[in-house]
């Protein structure tokens, strides 16, 4: 028994390194089949990670922000709210704190920037900037590292926006490119002076509020149900993580549809291309064949060579998308995938190479191999050696 | 066996346990991230951004559904039509509308005693005020 489980094993053993010794004696093949898996492959790890970590950082986003979110309801729009509604949630059972957000957006020259503006005390101590200090002062903002770096933003310059153009605003701080991909166009100031640039004093975008665990979906339909007038357009944590869940897992966009697409489109073109040298493919067999070798075992040998193929190119993949990603800051490719970054990133492209689509990546790899030579060589290996070596 | 396959399979082994080792060092580097700026960041501005965009251009949805829920885009420039916008080719994230149920259905009203101008009592003519749940 144990006889022959070893002479089963080194049966295997010689075929992995015949099917070794055959890839590397056919170079050109071998080589052009690892070009074409890794092109395929790699920009598929590479949208894959990039969307991992933006949902890493997008589900931070959602864990981090308020319980509940607050807006006016103007003619089934979100619409600014009245700063008096804030006294009137903060009276709730169940309410831990309440704050307002202005949230909008202006052209800064020709980018579109966001201009956030919250209450002077929300901002942590903890926060790092690039260059700088947060605002202390009125007209006092902190800017996105993108925007700083498109427009030679320092601190102390001074500006200010068509919007408002009496509203001079000085920037005070560079916010760290390592802090989100949200706040490389951003531009923070309190909440007053964010109310003065957009002239909507005693309003804002949004009302957030927190509550204590357990109410905040009790909360929202209290609120919402409470008939106000105008009506109030209410979001809890529940209805986030929702659009989380669709916007990154139920749609990831036109990517998986191209995605499927270049994969249809790469079987028939890996057939060609496993058949390049097929007339000295087809002598090999004959060969094996004359000299006693089994279809079963031409198979297998076959097989091994693929996977060794598979092998090789899903890890290059990898690696060559992490070198990119990670090295390189997804210079030209991350364009792609994240709208309106530009060639260059200004800030470290979020990038995660989770374990399962590695495995999807090599098993794609086999996947497409496969299908490229096991026909053709079962089709050889069953005629006569003669016919096949002819 | 000869030196080549030796030294190709080692490279493979090589190869294979390089790639294992960057994706744990990369799963081993965003463990760290959550107590970094990230949370300080988001803590500060109440949550903002949500989808693979930089920036809100033409339309929030796709930067931040919570911003403005209500997808906009797609009632211009051909009303009805595909939207043009281009966080639409933002190709790993993609948020829409999600409906809100704002229909409410009234109880059927009471029949009210015929007036003089009715010939039938309202509320029974045409199947007014009943639903189809």
């Amino acid at each position: 028994m144990k006889g022959n489980q070893t002479g089963d094993m080194s049966r295997h053993l010689n075929l992995l390194f015949t099917a070794t010794a055959n890839i590397l004696r056919n170079k050109v093949r071998t080589i052009l089949l690892i070009l074409c898996l890794m092109a395929v492959l790699f920009p598929w790890i590479t949208a894959i990670s990039i969307s991992e970590g933006i949902k890493f950082q997008s589900l931070l986003s959602v864990e981090e922000g308020a319980d509940i979110y607050v807006t006016s309801d103007y003619f089934g729009s979100n619409g600014p709210i009245p700063l008096d509604y804030l006294d009137r949630f903060r009276k709730m059972e169940g309410v831990v704190s309440v704050f307002p957000r202005i949230v909008g957006r202006a052209y800064f020259v020709n980018r579109l920037a966001t201009i956030v503006g919250i209450l002077p005390e929300n901002l942590p101590k903890s926060i790092h900037l690039a260059r700088g200090r947060t605002f202390l002062e009125k007209g006092e903002v902190m800017v996105g590292k993108g925007l700083a770096q498109e427009f030679g933003l320092q601190p102390g310059v001074r500006f200010s926006l068509s919007i408002n153009p009496s509203k001079l605003l000085k920037v005070m701080g560079i916010f760290d490119a390592d802090a989100t991909i949200w706040s490389s166009n951003l531009i923070l100031m309190a909440f007053d002076d964010a109310g003065e640039f957009f002239k909507m004093k005693g309003k804002a975008t949004d009302i957030l509020v927190y509550t204590r665990p357990g109410y905040g979906s009790v909360l929202a339909k209290e609120i919402q149900e409470a008939g106000w007038d105008p009506p109030l357009r209410v979001q809890d944590k529940a209805l986030v993580k929702r659009y989380f869940q669709r916007g990154f897992n139920y749609k990831a966009g036109v990517f998986t549809a191209l995605y499927t697409v270049a994969f249809a489109l790469a079987i028939p073109a890996l057939l060609v291309i496993s058949g390049f040298g097929q007339t000295e493919r087809k002598k090999e067999i004959g060969v094996l064949k004359a000299t006693g070798w089994q279809t079963q075992e031409v198979m297998e040998m076959v097989a091994i060579e693929n996977l060794v193929i598979s092998l090789t190119s899903a890890p290059l993949a990898i690696l060559m998308s992490m070198v990119w990603l990670k090295w390189l800051n997804g210079a030209w490719i991350a364009q792609f995938f994240i709208a309106e970054i530009g060639l260059m990133a200004p800030f470290p492209i979020p990038s995660r190479f989770l374990p399962l689509p590695s495995i999807l990546a090599f098993l794609f790899a086999v996947i497409l191999t496969m299908v490229g030579s096991l026909y053709s060589t079962w089709r050889t290996a069953a005629v006569p050696p003669a016919e096949a070596m002819r | 066996m000869g030196k080549k396959i030796r030294f190709y399979l080692l490279f493979l082994i090589v190869l294979v346990c390089l790639t294992i080792l960057a994706m744990a060092w990369d799963q081993y580097s965003w463990k760290g991230i959550r107590s970094d700026q990230m949370v300080a960041f988001q803590k500060m501005v109440g949550g903002l951004g949500m989808g693979a965009i930089s920036s809100p251009i033409w339309n929030f949805i796709n930067f931040d559904p919570r911003i403005q829920s209500v997808d906009d885009s797609t009632l211009w420039p051909i009303p009805g039509g595909y939207s043009y916008s281009p966080d639409r080719t933002a190709t790993v994230s993609y948020f829409e509308e999600i409906p809100v149920n704002q229909l409410f259905i009234s109880p059927s009203p009471q029949p009210s005693p015929p007036s003089r101008y009715d010939s039938q009592p309202r509320g029974e003519e045409k199947n007014e005020g009943k639903s189809n749940r």
